[in-house]
């Protein structure tokens, strides 16, 4: 390791401790033996809408904390190396995550949601093109904005943008309409399960297929159903299963865009081929495969029986809340109104159509289906 | 290009592999600290 990166990583150490206070603050002291309940056990022991009804946790207070701090006082100086590491946090839950399933389960899960979100994917994509040509968009701006709408927001949008010739601002107007189109996703998806009855397994798909931004299907899903480490949330389980497929179709992805969008542009100058085999391998998310060889060393028996858990699967499902507490904390201090303002115009209107539908169209599919 | 420089001065990792194989060996870390305690 050289000298910048270890220092980098000293650097980086008080910004980590500032989101693991934030989550500790919403989630109290309980998984350290203390009896503190946090915000979260506030809520439910003193306000009945907001506990019982709007159903807040620690999930949602994480958010909600890391959003203030940002447009208020903003991200402190020596926190903001650290904040940037909480895609790692995540990264690290959804290994740690794969300790929930079993080999069979993977199979059956990944081939409902291989069919669900190829379709929900892929028409997407083709639909948000087609509108963005009708509204006389430029093609790049289309192209990011059909990835973002598509696939799995922000990363998708980066990936593409190259292959497209995307401009700066198409780029940073797509960004902003997916992150703002995902925040009222992840805000409203949770009280609209509730209200609707769903299960949470039916959660979990219409999370996973509907919501556009990694991060924010696991917020709703876990804000929907939290879980414990006894009773682990079957809305996250069924949910990122989802997630995961779509972000393993992430290279497929950009060479689809690459292809629609060398036909509407007429750009001759874009080699599908030769994109398609230089993002295949540098796209491929290198974090699935830990967390397929987590779901099969726990399927061999590495840490113990799975029913009832074993004291190690028990500690892997404690440990993962709090990477995902502490990456969501980072989530929300990463999110600023001024950035999501960017958003506006015919992207916004484009963008928000094809969420909303893809939204509405996966939520009677899951309705009427499963 | 600055604004560029400074977001990668900010960020621990070069690019999203080496964020990911930070991942995998941060997790494959804690299971083998659950497993021996």
């Amino acid at each position: 390791m050289s000298e910048s990166t270890s220092s980098k990583w000293i650097k980086a150490l008080p910004g980590v401790l500032f989101m693991f206070i934030i989550a500790l603050l919403a989630m109290g002291t309980k998984s350290f033996g203390g009896e503190w309940g946090g915000i979260e056990g506030w809520i439910k022991a003193n306000s009945n809408f907001l506990g019982k009804v709007l159903k807040i946790n620690h999930v949602i207070i994480v958010i909600i904390i890391g959003m203030l701090i940002r447009n208020t006082i903003g991200i402190p100086s020596w926190a903001q190396m650290g904040v940037k590491t909480s895609r790692v946090f995540i990264k690290m839950g959804v290994i740690l995550l794969g300790s929930l399933y079993s080999l069979a389960e993977l199979a059956k899960l990944g081939s409902t949601s291989i069919f669900l979100i190829a379709t929900f994917m892929f028409s997407t994509i083709v639909f948000t093109m087609w509108l963005g040509k009708k509204y006389k968009m430029h093609p790049g701006s289309s192209a990011c904005l059909a990835a973002g709408a598509g696939v799995c927001g922000v990363s998708a949008i980066v990936a593409v943008a190259p292959a497209v010739k995307a401009r700066g601002e198409d780029i940073a107007y797509s960004i902003a309409t997916i992150l703002s189109f995902g925040i009222v996703c992840l805000f409203t998806f949770p009280v609209l399960g509730h209200l609707l009855g769903l299960t949470p397994e039916q959660f979990g798909m219409w999370a996973g297929t509907g919501i556009l931004n990694s991060g924010q299907v696991l917020a709703a899903a876990l804000a929907f159903d939290p879980g414990t480490p006894e009773v682990p949330s079957i809305s996250l389980k069924v949910g990122e299963i989802y997630n995961l497929t779509r972000v393993v179709f992430l290279p497929l992805v950009v060479l689809l865009i690459t292809i629609l969008y060398a036909r509407m542009s007429d750009d001759k100058t874009v080699d599908s081929a030769a994109t398609a085999k230089k993002t295949f391998f540098s796209k491929f998310p290198l974090f699935v495969l830990g967390f397929i060889a987590t779901v099969a060393l726990t399927s061999f028996g590495a840490f113990g029986p799975t029913e009832p858990a074993s004291a190690d699967l028990v500690a892997f499902r404690e440990i993962y809340s709090w990477f995902f507490s502490i990456g969501l904390t980072g989530l929300g201090l990463q999110i600023s109104f001024a950035e999501m303002r960017k958003a506006g115009g015919t992207p916004l209107i484009i963008g928000s159509t094809a969420g909303f539908l893809k939204a509405a169209l996966s939520l009677i599919v899951v309705l009427l289906f499963f | 290009m600055s604004e560029k420089k400074e977001e990668r001065q900010l960020s621990l990792f070069s690019n999203e592999k080496s964020e990911d194989l930070a991942a995998i060996i941060g997790a494959a870390l804690v299971m083998i600290i659950v497993i021996i305690l």
